[in-house]
């Protein structure tokens, strides 16, 4: 008996957290972006679940890298709800990279929702070496 | 007929030392049918699992790529990890013709509703 009171008020709760999104509450970044370095180069990768290639720009100025683009959902007359959490519309992020970038040698790949950017270091970021006489 | 109002997540944990997210959901039907959309990115087509056991639907997906070996961690928002998420589909779906499409780092699947489910109209003619 008590323990059905549990149950429901369990699952009263969990109803709560889903309807006002505590769950999500970490994404307050979209898309999540990490960023990764190694000596030669930067690697971004984001999660871009849904998103055309066509959607999707890239640009950089200076050391800054933007990414940005739309999420869009299916038009479709007479739908009705029930859950609804993927985030749609336009978004943007930007990034400063500390070091100086190859801009023309950047790659870029799309594959199951996945950007992978990779950014190569400028030459003259590699340390040298100095002779001492 | 709400399909997701007997959601039943109970927080299952993988014996491999998988770590799960919950997969960001959209759920909506028309007259015909529900649909439900998974964002699955990082996840290969193979890696999905989709099984009906009980009238419930558990979606699985392994992640079996960690694409930054090698490298070092400047900033962190996110892992890659698999997804797992289950769906009470109370009765109301016709499981023989559910149908999933997955492209673009998202999985659609549909879900056709059982035919005394469909919406109809009946005209009713008042004398």
């Amino acid at each position: 008996m008590l323990e059905t009171i549990f149950d429901d008020f369990y699952r009263l709760n969990r109803e709560f957290n889903r309807l006002f999104g505590v769950r999500h509450q970490r994404r307050d970044y979209w898309p999540e972006t990490n960023i990764y370095e190694n000596q030669n180069e930067y690697m971004i990768v984001s999660k871009l679940p849904g998103v055309k290639k066509e959607d999707l720009s890239l640009s950089v100025k200076d050391n800054a890298i933007k990414i940005s683009g739309k999420r869009e959902s299916e038009k479709e007359n007479k739908i009705n709800y029930h859950l609804k959490e993927r985030r749609e519309g336009e978004f943007e992020r930007n990034f400063l990279l500390h070091e100086k970038i190859e801009a023309d040698k950047i790659e870029a790949e799309l594959k199951n929702g996945i950007l992978l950017v990779k950014i190569p270091k400028s030459p003259e970021t590699k340390p040298k070496t100095i002779e001492i006489k | 007929m709400n399909i997701t109002k007997k959601e039943d997540n109970k927080n299952i944990e993988s014996t491999r030392g998988y770590l799960y997210y919950v997969p960001a959901t959209d759920i909506y039907e028309n007259d015909n049918e529900y649909k439900m959309i998974f964002d699955l990115p990082g996840i290969e087509k193979e890696d999905i699992n989709i099984k009906i056991e009980k009238d419930i639907l558990t979606l699985t997906a392994e992640n079996k790529k960690e694409p930054a070996e090698g490298y070092e961690v400047l900033r962190e928002e996110m892992e890659f990890c698999g997804y797992q998420r289950s769906f009470n589909l109370n009765g109301i779906v016709d499981t023989e013709k559910i149908v999933a499409d997955y492209t673009n780092g998202t999985l659609i699947v549909t879900l056709p509703k059982k035919e005394e489910q469909k919406t109809k109209e009946i005209k009713i003619n008042i004398a």
